[in-house]
C-alpha cells in the first residue's frame, strides 16, 4: 500500500513537475481507478459505519488509538477508514509511520518476527519532521489478516503487547472467526455492516456527477442490487460501464441497464425463466439442449445458481416440498462447483433433480 | 506456411467476425488513456486470446506483434529453481502461472511483482503502463489467486493485468470484482459456418453448405477445432462432397469407441478393459475432467431417460470426487462401474417385464 | 513387562551419567589422541573374560580405549558392550588411577542385555562358524594371507574376477540376513589375526567425498595405541577396514559411495571387509566383482538351542527345550532376536518359574506378528473369503498397514480379478460399491498427503482395503498383478511435459492454451507435417519444412507430436514415410532452421530424460542423422573463424549431444 500511496501522490504532483505538453496532458489524465480516486480522505467522509468513526474521531483529538480489529464483508470501507484516519493523523508522513502488509506480501512467521517486530520497536516522536505535533506512535496495518497462518498470528500477540507504547496494530479481515482468540482479546473490535442501498446510490450519483456522465436510474439501481452492499464492487462496475460504453464520445455518455448486466456478469433473467420452464416441462432432452446452449454462452454458473436460488424462493407456484428438494440440491451443487466441479455436470445433475422434484405432486 | 487457423486469425479488433458490438466496446476502451484490469472468459475456442492479441495491437500498434520467447527463472522458498516460459513483446508479457504447478503462488508474487515494479521507460510507447497477460487463471491454487488479488491493486499504476479463463466458477470472487469481465461466448453454428465459407473463398475452394454445417456441429462450437477440421478434410479429400466424413479429433473417436465397449457388455472383465482404455486416454495427456464430461455426454445419448437421471447424479458425484482426490482413474472407474451396474439392472428389469407379459 | 522396560531405562540413565562425568577429563587427552586410530587391543580378549567375573579394572589401556569410544565413532560397536562390563576408571595422562568410580553396582549382570553379555569373544564361540570350511575360517585365512598377496605394491598380481581364488581379492564381502553374526565374525577374526579395526557403518555418512578424504587419511595413519599402552614397541600398521551395512549407502548424502568404495578397494593397501544384508541389491552387484564373496547362512535351530540352553543355565532360567525351540523358530532363527526375547521373558518371570512351551509359543507368536508379508500375500488375504473367516476387523485393517503406500494400488488393480461369493447378478453392484469405496479412499489419501493428516490413515484403511475386501470376498480367478498405475502415471506425466514443451514452442504463433494444443492442434499439426511427405515424397520436404518453420518446432518436437497422437495399435504416421524422405527432411531442417532460444536447453533436457527419438527413426535413419551431425559439426567448426556468432549455438547443440551420447555409452558399459 505504501507503494501505491506513493504512486497516488506522484500522480497528483505530476502535472506541475512536467513541462512537456504531451506529457502533461497525459499525466493529468493519469488513470486512477475511481475506487482510489473517491476513497474517503477524512474519517468524516466515510459512509455509514458510525460507531468506528466516532471512536476514530475521538482518538484523533486525544492523539491516542487502541489496537483495532476491523471486520466485515468486503467493500464496506475497512481499509479506507483506517487509511483515512492514518492520513489525518500523520499527514504526508504517513509513509514513515504506517506499515501495511497484506496477503500478497510474505507474512510467514519469519516476517512477523523480523519485519513487523523491527518496525514496531522503532521509537516514534510526537513531533513531525516539519514541526507539527502528531501522535507518538506508528500504525501497523495487517490487511486480510484472516489469511495469516495461526502460527504467524501467535507470533504477533506478544509483539502487540510489548510495543503498545510505540505501535498500534490494526487488523483487517473478513471473518473474525479466523483470528485467534488471544489476538481478538487484545483489540477493540469493530464490525462493518454492509452499506444501505440509498447510501451507495448517493455515492454513485456523486461520482457520476464528478465524472460528468449520465446514468439511468434503473441501471444505477441494478448496480447497487448486484453489489450486495459492496461499495467497491459498485464503483468498479460503474467505472467499467463508463469505460466500455461511454469513452471519450460525449454523445454516448449514457449507461443503460443492459450494459450493467453485461458488466456485472449477471445472467439475464430470460435464461433463468427458461430453465425453470424447461425443468417444469419434465423433458430431459429439452434440459440437455438448454444446458448445452447455456454453457456455450459462458455465463458464470455460480452467478446463475445465486440468482436462481432467489428466484425459486420467490416463486409461489412451487410448493414448499419442491423448494426444499431443489434448494437442498442447489446447495450441494454450488459447493461442488466452487471446489472445482465441472459446470456442465453439476448443472445437469441439478436439473434432473429439479425435474424429479416437479414430478412429485405436492 | 501456417495452418489456416493461424493464417486467417484476425489481427485487428475491427476485423473480428462475430461479437462485433463487443469489439467496438473494446476498441473504445483502447482509445482511452486508461482501462481497468480485464478478465476474458468463455469456452475453449471462442476467441479469447485472439481478442487479447487484437487489443494489444490496438494499444501499442504493430510492435506488439513482435513476439519473442523467453525463459524466466525464479527461486522457490525451498530454494528450488523453476523455469517458466513466457512470450513477450516490448510492451506486454504473457505467461501461464499454472505451468509452475504447486509453485504458482511464487510466480504471482515474485515475477509479477518484478515485472510490475519496473515501469515502462520506453519513451516511444503510447501508454505508460505494461500489460501482463495471465492465462488459465482458473487452474491456479486458491493461495495464488489470493496473492494475485492484492498484486492487482498494488501495481495498478504501472501495469494492467489481462486474465484469460475458461470458467469463472473457479476464480475467487475477490479477483472477479477487481476486473472488468469480458464474456466471450462461443460462436453460434451459423457464425462458424460463415467463417468456414469465408476461409474457403480466400483459399479458392468451394465448400458445400452441408459439410460446413457438419463440421460446425462436430466441433462443439469450438471455432479453432472447426477450422482445423476443415483443413484436415481438405487434405483428406478435395473437392469436397457434401456428405464426406468429418475428421473428428482422435481422442474423441477413442472415447466413442470406449463408450461402445461399455454399452456392449457389463461385466467385471469388461470393466478391466475399460480401465485400460481410460489409462490410455489419461496417459495421452487428455485432462481427466474432459474425459469425464465427454464420456457422460456420449453414454447418456445411448440410454433411456429413466436411467439418465441416475447417471447424471453419479456423474456429478464422482466428477467432484475426482477433483478432490489424487488419482483420476479411481473415480472414472467408479463411475463406469456404477453405470454398468445401473444399466445392467435396467436391462434385466426390462427383460423381466417381457417375461411377465 | 512394564517393570522390565523400566529396568532397561535405568541402565540407559546410569550409562549416560557415567559418560558425562567422564567427558571432561577425557577432553584433555582427547586432543592428543584425536587423530589417532585406536582399535582393538589384541590383548584384551582374555582379560575381558576375567573382567566379566571380577569387575575390577586392571589395565589402563582398556579404559583409554573405552573413552575414545565416546568420541571416536570408529570403534566397532560390538566392542562397546564388552567394555561396558568393565567399570570406568579415570586416569590422568601418566596412566595412574586417580579416580576410581565404579558406577555400576557389582553383581548386576541383569543390567546387560543377553546379546551383549553373551556375545562371542573368540572365533570358536561363534555359532555355526566352527570348522575349516566355515566362513570365519575362510576369512581368517584370507586375512592372514593378505599381506603376502598384496603387501608388495610393486608386485602386481593379475586379478581375475571370475576366479574364486580368495587370495586375489583385496576385499571380502560378507552377506547374509540380519542377526546371524557377520559383524561379530569380522571383528573377532580381525582380532585373532592381530589386525586393528577401522569401521564405518550406516551412522557415518559415506559419500564419495567423505570416503575419499577420511578413509584414505585414516588408513595412512599409524596406530599409536601400542605405544601408549606400552605393550608394543612397534607401531602397528596392520589395519583392516570394515565397511558395515554397505547396502545402506543411500540417498543424496551417500551418492557415489559404492563407486568410491570400489575405487578404494582397487587402490587399497590394507584388507577391506564389506558387509551387507542383500547381496542381490543392484548397488551391491557391482561391488561383488571385486570382493571375496562369503555368504552367511542362518544357523540351524539346533545350534541356537544349544546356546539358549547354556545361557538359561548360566542365568538360572528354567526352560523346557521345546520352549526354546518354539522361541527360536518364532524369531526366524535370528540369534539376536531370540536372545532379546529370552531376556524380556526371563525378566518378567520369577526365577523359580519354569518357562513352558506354551508360554514360549505365545511369545513367539508375538514375534511372528512382526514378520513382514509382501504386498502379494496381502492382496490375497484381502480378498480371500477363507482367510476372512479367521480374521478380526483389526486384522483386516492391519493388512493395509503392511505397506500403506502401495496397498491401495494393489487393491484397485486386482479387485476385478476376484470372483465374489454370492449370486451372479449381484456381482456388478458389488463391483460398483467397491469402486465407490476406493474412490472415497482416494479422497482420504489426498487429504492425508496434502495436509499431513496421518491420523486419517485408519480411515483410508477402511475405504481402500477393508471395505473392498468385504464386498468382493471370494476367490481370485487369476494371479494378482502389479499395479499399473505407477507406470501409467509416469507416462502421462511425460506426455504432459511433451505437450507443455510443444505449447511453449508454438506459443508465438498459436493462440490456444496448453490443453488446446493437446486436444485440437497436435493431431492436425502432425498431419500437416507428414502428409506432404507421404504423398509427394522428396518434393514434399519443403512443404512440411515450411510448417515446421512457421510453428518454430524443434526436431524433437516432431517425435513428441508423434508420441502424443499415436493411439494404442494405430500405426505411427512417421513409420509410413520413406526413410530417404525422412533423412532429406532432417538434412533440410539442419540446414535451414537456426536454433531457437530454447534449442540448447531443450536438446539437453530431452536427451537426458529419454532417448525416444531413436525409437522414431528407422535404423538406417539413425546412421544418416548421425552422419549429418558429424558433417554439421565439422562444417560449423570451420565456420567459426568466419562467422563465430552464427555457428556457435549450433556447435553447442552438437557438442552437448555428443557428450550426452558419450555418457550414455559409458553407462551402458558400467551396467555390463
Amino acid at each position: 500500500m505504501q507503494a501505491f500511496l506513493q504512486g497516488h501522490k506522484l500522480s497528483a504532483q505530476k502535472p506541475a513537475s512536467f513541462n512537456s505538453q504531451r506529457k502533461e496532458k497525459k499525466s493529468r489524465e493519469k488513470p486512477i481507478p475511481w475506487v482510489e480516486k473517491y476513497r474517503p480522505k477524512k474519517v468524516d467522509d466515510v459512509v455509514e459505519q458510525n460507531e468506528v468513526c466516532a471512536v476514530l474521531r475521538e482518538s484523533m483529538q486525544t492523539s491516542d488509538l487502541p489496537n483495532l480489529l476491523l471486520y466485515g464483508p468486503p467493500g464496506t470501507g475497512k481499509t479506507s477508514t483506517i487509511l483515512a484516519a492514518a492520513r489525518q493523523l500523520f499527514g504526508e508522513f504517513i509513509k514513515e509511520r504506517v506499515l501495511e502488509l497484506n496477503a500478497s506480501d510474505d507474512r510467514g512467521i519469519s516476517v512477523i518476527r523480523t519485519k513487523v517486530k523491527n518496525f514496531a520497536q522503532l521509537k516514534a516522536s510526537n513531533i513531525r519532521p516539519d514541526g507539527k505535533p502528531c501522535p507518538p506512535f506508528k500504525i501497523i496495518i495487517l490487511d486480510e489478516a484472516d489469511a495469516m497462518t495461526n502460527a504467524a498470528q501467535a507470533a504477533l500477540r506478544r509483539t502487540m503487547e510489548k510495543e503498545t507504547r510505540t505501535t498500534r496494530f490494526c487488523l483487517i479481515c473478513n471473518y473474525v472467526s479466523k483470528i485467534i482468540e488471544p489476538i481478538t482479546s487484545r483489540c477493540t473490535k469493530f464490525r462493518f455492516i454492509p452499506l444501505h442501498e440509498e447510501k451507495i446510490i448517493e455515492r454513485l450519483k456523486f461520482i457520476a456527477e464528478q465524472e460528468k456522465f449520465n446514468i439511468e436510474d434503473e441501471a444505477l439501481k441494478s448496480i447497487v442490487e448486484t453489489s450486495n452492499g459492496d461499495l467497491r464492487k459498485a464503483i468498479t462496475t460503474l467505472q467499467s460501464c463508463y469505460r466500455l460504453k461511454c469513452g471519450s464520445d460525449i454523445k454516448h455518455s449514457q449507461v443503460t441497464l443492459l450494459d450493467v448486466f453485461e458488466m456485472s456478469g449477471i445472467v439475464p433473467d430470460s435464461y433463468l425463466e427458461e430453465f425453470i420452464k424447461v425443468v417444469k416441462s419434465k423433458e430431459l432432452q429439452a434440459l440437455e439442449n438448454f444446458i448445452d446452449a447455456f454453457t456455450y454462452e459462458a455465463y458464470s454458473l455460480s452467478q446463475f445458481f445465486d440468482q436462481l436460488s432467489i428466484k425459486i424462493i420467490m416463486d409461489e407456484t412451487i410448493t414448499n416440498n419442491q423448494k426444499a428438494i431443489i434448494l437442498d440440491k442447489l446447495g450441494e451443487s454450488s459447493f461442488r462447483l466452487s471446489t472445482g466441479g465441472s459446470e456442465y455436470l453439476q448443472l445437469i445433475d441439478f436439473g434432473t433433480i429439479c425435474i424429479i422434484a416437479f414430478s412429485k405432486q405436492n | 506456411m501456417s495452418l489456416w487457423v493461424d493464417k486467417y486469425r484476425p489481427r485487428e479488433l475491427s476485423k473480428l467476425d462475430y461479437h462485433k458490438e463487443q469489439a467496438a466496446d473494446l476498441k473504445r476502451l483502447c482509445e482511452q488513456q486508461d482501462f481497468p484490469h480485464l478478465m476474458f472468459f468463455g469456452p475453449s475456442g471462442s476467441g479469447k486470446k485472439t481478442r487479447i492479441q487484437c487489443m494489444l495491437r490496438e494499444l501499442y500498434g504493430t510492435s506488439a506483434e513482435r513476439l519473442r520467447n523467453e525463459t524466466m527463472t525464479f527461486t522457490t522458498p525451498s530454494n528450488k529453481k523453476v523455469d517458466i516460459m513466457t512470450v513477450s513483446s516490448n510492451y506486454h508479457i504473457e505467461l501461464n502461472p499454472s505451468d509452475a504447478g504447486i509453485y504458482d503462488r511464487v510466480i504471482i508474487t515474485d515475477i509479477i511483482k518484478q515485472i510490475a515494479q519496473t515501469a515502462n521507460i520506453d519513451s516511444g510507447s503510447e501508454r505508460d503502463f505494461k500489460v501482463i497477460v495471465l492465462t488459465e487463471i482458473d487452474d491456479l491454487t486458491k493461495d495464488a489467486q489470493h496473492a494475485l488479488r492484492r498484486t492487482m491493486e498494488k501495481y495498478v499504476a504501472t501495469c494492467r493485468i489481462i486474465l484469460c479463463v475458461n470458467s469463472t466458477s473457479r476464480v475467487i470472487p475477490a479477483i472477479k470484482s477487481r476486473c472488468l469481465g469480458i464474456r466471450v461466448s462461443a460462436p453460434s453454428i451459423e457464425e462458424i459456418v460463415a467463417i468456414l465459407h469465408k476461409i474457403c473463398r480466400k483459399e479458392n475452394l468451394t465448400l458445400p453448405n452441408e459439410l460446413a454445417l457438419n463440421i460446425a456441429k462436430t466441433s462443439d462450437r469450438n471455432l479453432r477445432r472447426a477450422i482445423l477440421m476443415l483443413e484436415a478434410a481438405k487434405v483428406q479429400k478435395y473437392p469436397f462432397t457434401s456428405n464426406q466424413q468429418v475428421p473428428d479429433v482422435d481422442w474423441k473417436i477413442f472415447l466413442h469407441e470406449t463408450a461402445n465397449v461399455i454399452m456392449r457388455e457389463q461385466t467385471p472383465a469388461n470393466l478391466e478393459k475399460i480401465r485400460d482404455r481410460l489409462y490410455e486416454l489419461l496417459s495421452h495427456g487428455i485432462p481427466s475432467d474432459i474425459i469425464f464430461r465427454e464420456l457422460v455426454k456420449i453414454l447418456t445419448t445411448k440410454c433411456d431417460s429413466e436411467v439418465k437421471s441416475q447417471i447424471y447424479g453419479y456423474a456429478s458425484l464422482y466428477e467432484h470426487r475426482m477433483l478432490s482426490g489424487n488419482k483420476p482413474i479411481y473415480h472414472l472407474e467408479a463411475f463406469v462401474a456404477q453405470f454398468m451396474s445401473i444399466y445392467k439392472k435396467y436391462l434385466n428389469d426390462i427383460t423381466m417385464d417381457f417375461d411377465d407379459d | 513387562m512394564s517393570k522390565d522396560i523400566r529396568s532397561f531405562f535405568k541402565i540407559d540413565n546410569s550409562k549416560k551419567r557415567k559418560n558425562e562425568s567422564n567427558i571432561s577429563s577425557i577432553e584433555k587427552r582427547q586432543k592428543l589422541l584425536i587423530n589417532k586410530l585406536v582399535a582393538n587391543d589384541t590383548n584384551i580378549d582374555t582379560k575381558d573374560n576375567i573382567a566379566k567375573n571380577d569387575n575390577i579394572a586392571t589395565k589402563d589401556d582398556i579404559i583409554s580405549k573405552d573413552e575414545i569410544v565416546l568420541k571416536n565413532d570408529i570403534i566397532p560397536k560390538d566392542d562397546i558392550p564388552k567394555n561396558n562390563i568393565v567399570p570406568k576408571v579415570n586416569i590422568d595422562t601418566n596412566g595412574n588411577d586417580t579416580n576410581t568410580k565404579p558406577s555400576l553396582p557389582k553383581n548386576d549382570s541383569y543390567e546387560y542385555s543377553f546379546v551383549d553379555k553373551y556375545a562371542p569373544t573368540s572365533m570358536k564361540q561363534i555359532i555355526g562358524q566352527q570348522g575349516g570350511q566355515s566362513n570365519a575360517h575362510k576369512l581368517q585365512q584370507w586375512l592372514l594371507n593378505w599381506h603376502k598377496n598384496h603387501g608388495d605394491s610393486n608386485k602386481k598380481i593379475k586379478v581375475n574376477p571370475r576366479s574364486n581364488d580368495s587370495s586375489s581379492m583385496k576385499a571380502a564381502l560378507l552377506s547374509g540376513q540380519p542377526g546371524i553374526g557377520k559383524t561379530t565374525t569380522a571383528h573377532l577374526v580381525a582380532k585373532e589375526c592381530l589386525f586393528d579395526v577401522v569401521e564405518f557403518n550406516a551412522s557415518d555418512t559415506r559419500s564419495k567425498k567423505l570416503l575419499k578424504e577420511e578413509v584414505s587419511q585414516l588408513l595412512a595413519n599409524k596406530s599409536l595405541k601400542g605405544y601408549l599402552t606400552g605393550n608394543e614397541k612397534t607401531v602397528s600398521n596392520r589395519h583392516v577396514l570394515i565397511m558395515d551395512e554397505v547396502d545402506g549407502c543411500a540417498g543424496n548424502e551417500d551418492r557415489g559411495g559404492i563407486a568410491e568404495l570400489i575405487q578404494l578397494i582397487k587402490e587399497s593397501k590394507i584388507p577391506i571387509i564389506c558387509m551387507c544384508n542383500d547381496r542381490s541389491h543392484p548397488k551391491i552387484r557391482s561391488l561383488v566383482n571385486y570382493c571375496f564373496d562369503l555368504r552367511f547362512q542362518k544357523p540351524t535351530t539346533n545350534q541356537i538351542r544349544g546356546l539358549v540352553m547354556s545361557i538359561c543355565f548360566k542365568e538360572g532360567i528354567k526352560m523346557e527345550p521345546a520352549a526354546a525351540e518354539a522361541l527360536i523358530t518364532g524369531t526366524g532363527n535370528d540369534i539376536r532376536q531370540t536372545l532379546n526375547h529370552l531376556a524380556l521373558y526371563s525378566a518378567g518371570k520369577k526365577s523359580d518359574q519354569k518357562i513352558s512351551a506354551d508360554d514360549a509359543k505365545k511369545n513367539a507368536q508375538m514375534a511372528e506378528k512382526d514378520v513382514k508379508i509382501g504386498p502379494w500375500d496381502v492382496i490375497r488375504k484381502v480378498f480371500s473369503a477363507d482367510e476372512h473367516r479367521t480374521m478380526s476387523f483389526n486384522d483386516k485393517s492391519d493388512l493395509f498397514f503392511y505397506d500403506y503406500n502401495i496397498a491401495p494400488l494393489f487393491v484397485q488393480e486386482n479387485y476385478l480379478c476376484v470372483k465374489p461369493e454370492g449370486k451372479a447378478n449381484q456381482i456388478l453392484s458389488k463391483v460398483a460399491k467397491t469402486a465407490d469405496s476406493l474412490s472415497l479412499g482416494d479422497m482420504v489419501e489426498r487429504k492425508i498427503r496434502s495436509n499431513m493428516a496421518w491420523s486419517l490413515l485408519p480411515t483410508q484403511a477402511i475405504f481402500s482395503s477393508v471395505l473392498p475386501g468385504e464386498y468382493m470376498k471370494g476367490n481370485f480367478m487369476k494371479s494378482p498383478s502389479f499395479p499399473s498405475w505407477l507406470g501409467k502415471n509416469s507416462k502421462s506425466q511425460k506426455q504432459k511435459r511433451l505437450a507443455q514443451e510443444l505449447h511453449d514452442h508454438t506459443r508465438i504463433v498459436t493462440s490456444g492454451s496448453r490443453m488446446a494444443i493437446r486436444l485440437d492442434y497436435s493431431q492436425f499439426l502432425i498431419k500437416a507435417i507428414t502428409s506432404p511427405l507421404q504423398e509427394k515424397g522428396l518434393d514434399g520436404v519443403s512443404e512440411s519444412l515450411d510448417v515446421i518453420k512457421s510453428y518454430h518446432l524443434l526436431r524433437e518436437d516432431i517425435e513428441s507430436l508423434l508420441e502424443i497422437t499415436t493411439w494404442g495399435s494405430t500405426k505411427n504416421l512417421w513409420d509410413q514415410i520413406d526413410s530417404k524422405v525422412k533423412a532429406a527432411l532432417t538434412r533440410a531442417y539442419n540446414k535451414e532452421i537456426r536454433p531457437y532460444s530454447y534449442s540448447v536447453q531443450a536438446g539437453v533436457k530431452k536427451k537426458r530424460t529419454a532417448n525416444f527419438d531413436i525409437e522414431g527413426y528407422g535404423d538406417e535413419n539413425i546412421e544418416n542423422s548421425d552422419q549429418e551431425e558429424d558433417e554439421e559439426s565439422i562444417e560449423s567448426s570451420n565456420l567459426i573463424k568466419v562467422k563465430k556468432t552464427a555457428s556457435l549455438p549450433k556447435n553447442k547443440v552438437n557438442s552437448t549431444k555428443a557428450t550426452v551420447a558419450k555418457t550414455n555409452s559409458s553407462k551402458g558399459k558400467g551396467n555390463k
